[in-house]
């Protein structure tokens, strides 16, 4: 397993972001679905080593993150995408990305290889030499996967990664998504469903920091057989289990 | 966005990773992107206007142009502080943290890779400035070369600003904090000017304090023991600055948050013992001494060759640093001189007087303090002296001063010197003594003033008689004769003029 989540909590004073997940995932496309406040992005931020646990332990690429050493190892096959993507916007895309190459512990010599061909599965190359300044949001978001995907990590984490890309983007992106699901463990987090449908083997749906689903995309859908509404079956599984867990 | 066909480059393995040369790439990332690099033109400009400026219109003297180098680092060392402080907020600013965090690098390798950055860019900077002013005084000095310990200093302030300053914006992540860095580098060094206005010795390791007196290197050599003091000073405290960075739990590993506590604590120690160097130092009339830094060997005058300028009545012949100035001095004395050279009591030559240090950089100690309250300036007039007479002029004058300025200083006392050296013989002036001296004063092109009887030189004015009077006619008289016949009478009538023994009547 890449990820083994037991009992994982995180509290931001009294106020609780993440009440005791347990979680286990391997190799796939993992979608973390809830509705806004859920604890997705705190759940995110854990896995990517950037927020220590509360409480509760988190296993990942089979180290303990505590530990200084294990946590560079992890960092060193993480990718991850922020909710909110900073840059820094004298950077052209190929430096930004390079940076983070580089920032990951990358072979220099496989550094500028490896950035071109993560620009170009963003669909960035017509645009590598342009200072980030001048992107729209959708590109800056493209910009974000690529450095999220520079380093072929072995566990990737994607919050809210389609937010801005127009639809033919989207689309696009899932077939990458559901690419790079062959080899890593990639864990987005969204509150698209259709993403989720479109490429993710597995999914967990969550409210008030507390996993209420865990199971595939079509157990999802049966979930909402008759239940919920929605324009879509998975919307329809997704607001029944939502509101299950309310109830 | 593509799903697959380009293949991804394999792991890499620990053992074939050179961190040294992503070290280099990032480096070279951040120097390329420095907030710095696009303001270098600014701060240039500004420069040019302010500091250069005032640098390139002192004398062309290597230890002056030396000392101004180091002083005009209080500018750019605050801009360059601020700018640092402004690149360690670059994270928190942008909303980069979570990115770089999740990075495998300690945060403390990649805040040293940006700092780097904002560093060489400043010291490149800094270093064309001191390309700027030497090239400028290679063109124009004479004699000497520069003091290097003095931009040396300047260099490590640069550095030591830059380190500070990203130190506060990596801990103080505020829109604020640049400015506030800005005005507080600004004004840090002054607190060490105004501690040795105090007479805290101490002060002295603010690189705003030079270790260099009127006459340093010209006369006396350079004593480096202060500039030394400092930049153990600041040494230590980039050391203390970088090392604090190590010690946040996100800054790195256990081994290197200890390495930087090992940093931090040697700089704290360094920067202690700058500090204790520099509170030893006195300022002698040669300079500043830090004793535990001073050999006596080096207290010795500097041995030079008079360079002569041979155009006028007598020779002129001063310090080789100011041969640039001959023409003018000898065109200013020029004048006076040609009208008693040749004479009994007329000076044979003008050259520097070889007097003291305390002579030469006008700092007379007058306790064993060495402190500034018990200092007195003293700026020797010229005179003559010995057999056969030569006109002394003090060294510090032209130390402090163009020829311009000294001709304004002086007026018109050089010119009433030699004159009176050669015509007065006796303390209370005879008539046709005064009659004499007022039409030889007249005869070099000054303007006459009258002045009551027996009233010596006071300030700039040119004591003349009154007009009407038998001294103003003889006077007058004397003047309109030819140079020659001037001369010619002096000459047989100088002995006699002397001893008071010549009428006004008996004036050609």
């Amino acid at each position: 397993m890449n990820v083994e989540i037991t009992d994982l909590t995180r509290r931001f004073g009294r106020t609780v972001a993440v009440a005791g997940v347990n979680l286990q995932t391997g190799p796939g496309v993992f979608g973390l679905l809830g509705p806004n406040g859920a604890g997705k992005t705190s759940l995110l931020r854990m896995m990517a080593t950037v927020l220590p646990p509360t409480s509760g332990s988190l296993r990942l690429l089979d180290r303990d993150p505590v530990g200084y050493g294990p946590r560079k190892e992890i960092r060193r096959r993480l990718g991850y995408l922020p909710q909110a993507l900073g840059y820094y916007p004298g950077f052209t895309v190929a430096e930004f990305v390079e940076y983070f190459a580089l920032l990951k512990d990358m072979r220099p010599a496989q550094v500028p290889g490896a950035v071109a061909i993560a620009i170009e599965r963003v669909s960035l190359g017509n645009k590598a030499r342009a200072k980030l300044r001048t992107l729209s949001g959708g590109m800056l978001r493209r910009v974000g996967i690529a450095q999220a995907i520079v380093n072929e990590p072995e566990l990737l984490l994607l919050d809210e990664p389609t937010a801005g890309l127009d639809p033919e983007q989207r689309v696009q992106f899932r077939a990458l998504l559901r690419d790079l699901g062959n080899r890593a463990t990639v864990i987005v987090s969204t509150h698209l469903v259709e993403d989720v449908g479109a490429a993710c083997t597995e999914v967990a749906l969550m409210n008030e920091g507390k996993i209420v689903f865990h199971g595939t995309p079509d157990e999802l859908t049966v979930r909402g057989e008759g239940h919920g509404t929605g324009d879509a079956p998975l919307e329809r599984g997704y607001s029944a289990v939502l509101a299950q867990a309310r109830a | 966005m593509t799903a697959a066909g380009t293949s991804v480059p394999s792991r890499p393995s620990r053992l074939t990773r050179r961190p040294s040369l992503a070290g280099w790439r990032l480096l070279r990332l951040e120097l390329r992107r420095s907030t710095l690099l696009p303001l270098l033109p600014l701060l240039a400009v500004l420069l040019a206007f302010t500091e250069l400026r005032n640098d390139l219109s002192h004398p062309p003297l290597w230890p002056v142009r030396s000392a101004d180098l180091q002083v005009q680092v209080e500018l750019i060392g605050a801009i360059v502080a601020g700018l640092a402080a402004w690149t360690a907020a670059r994270d928190g600013r942008r909303h980069v943290t979570d990115l770089v965090t999740a990075a495998c690098w300690p945060q403390w390798v990649r805040q040293l890779a940006s700092w780097a950055a904002v560093t060489i860019w400043a010291t490149l900077f800094y270093a064309a400035c001191i390309a700027v002013v030497f090239l400028a005084t290679a063109r124009q000095a004479t004699w000497g070369g520069p003091i290097w310990w003095l931009p040396a200093v300047g260099a490590a302030a640069i550095v030591a600003f830059s380190a500070a300053g990203f130190a506060f914006g990596a801990f103080f992540p505020g829109r604020f904090t640049a400015p506030l860095v800005t005005v507080g580098a600004l004004f840090a060094p002054q607190i060490g000017v105004l501690a040795t206005q105090r007479n805290q010795a101490w002060g002295r390791v603010s690189p705003a304090v030079n270790a260099t007196v009127s006459g340093t290197g010209t006369f006396f050599p350079f004593h480096p023991g202060l500039s030394i003091a400092q930049i153990v000073f600041l040494a230590g405290v980039i050391a203390a600055a970088l090392g604090v960075l190590a010690w946040p739990a996100a800054a790195g590993g256990r081994w290197l948050r200890r390495a930087g506590a090992m940093i931090a604590l040697a700089g704290l120690v360094a920067a202690g013992a700058g500090m204790a160097l520099a509170g030893t130092s006195r300022l002698e009339a040669e300079g500043v001494i830090v004793p535990a830094l001073h050999t006596a060997a080096s207290d010795r005058l500097i041995t030079y060759r008079s360079a002569c300028d041979n155009s006028s009545a007598v020779p002129v012949c001063l310090h080789p640093a100011f041969r640039a100035q001959l023409p003018g001095l000898a065109a200013y004395l020029d004048p006076a001189l040609s009208q008693v050279a040749g004479l009994p009591g007329a000076p044979v030559r003008v050259q520097l007087s070889r007097g003291t240090p305390g002579d030469i950089s006008g700092i007379n100690i007058g306790s064993a303090g060495g402190t500034s309250s018990a200092i007195s300036r003293s700026i020797g007039g010229p005179t003559i002296s010995g057999s056969p007479p030569v006109l002394y002029l003090s060294p510090s004058l032209l130390l402090n001063s163009s020829v311009a300025r000294i001709s304004q200083e002086l007026g018109p006392s050089v010119a009433v010197t030699i004159i009176q050296a050669v015509i007065y013989g006796r303390p209370a002036p005879s008539p046709a003594q005064r009659a004499v001296e007022a039409a030889l004063l007249k005869a070099a092109g000054l303007r006459l003033q009258a002045v009551p009887p027996g009233t010596r030189l006071s300030g700039n004015g040119v004591p003349g008689p009154e007009p009407g009077s038998p001294v103003s006619a003889a006077a007058n008289r004397f003047a309109a004769l030819p140079a020659a016949a001037r001369h010619a009478w002096l000459t047989a009538h100088l002995a006699a003029l002397r001893a008071g023994r010549i009428t006004l009547a008996e004036i050609a």
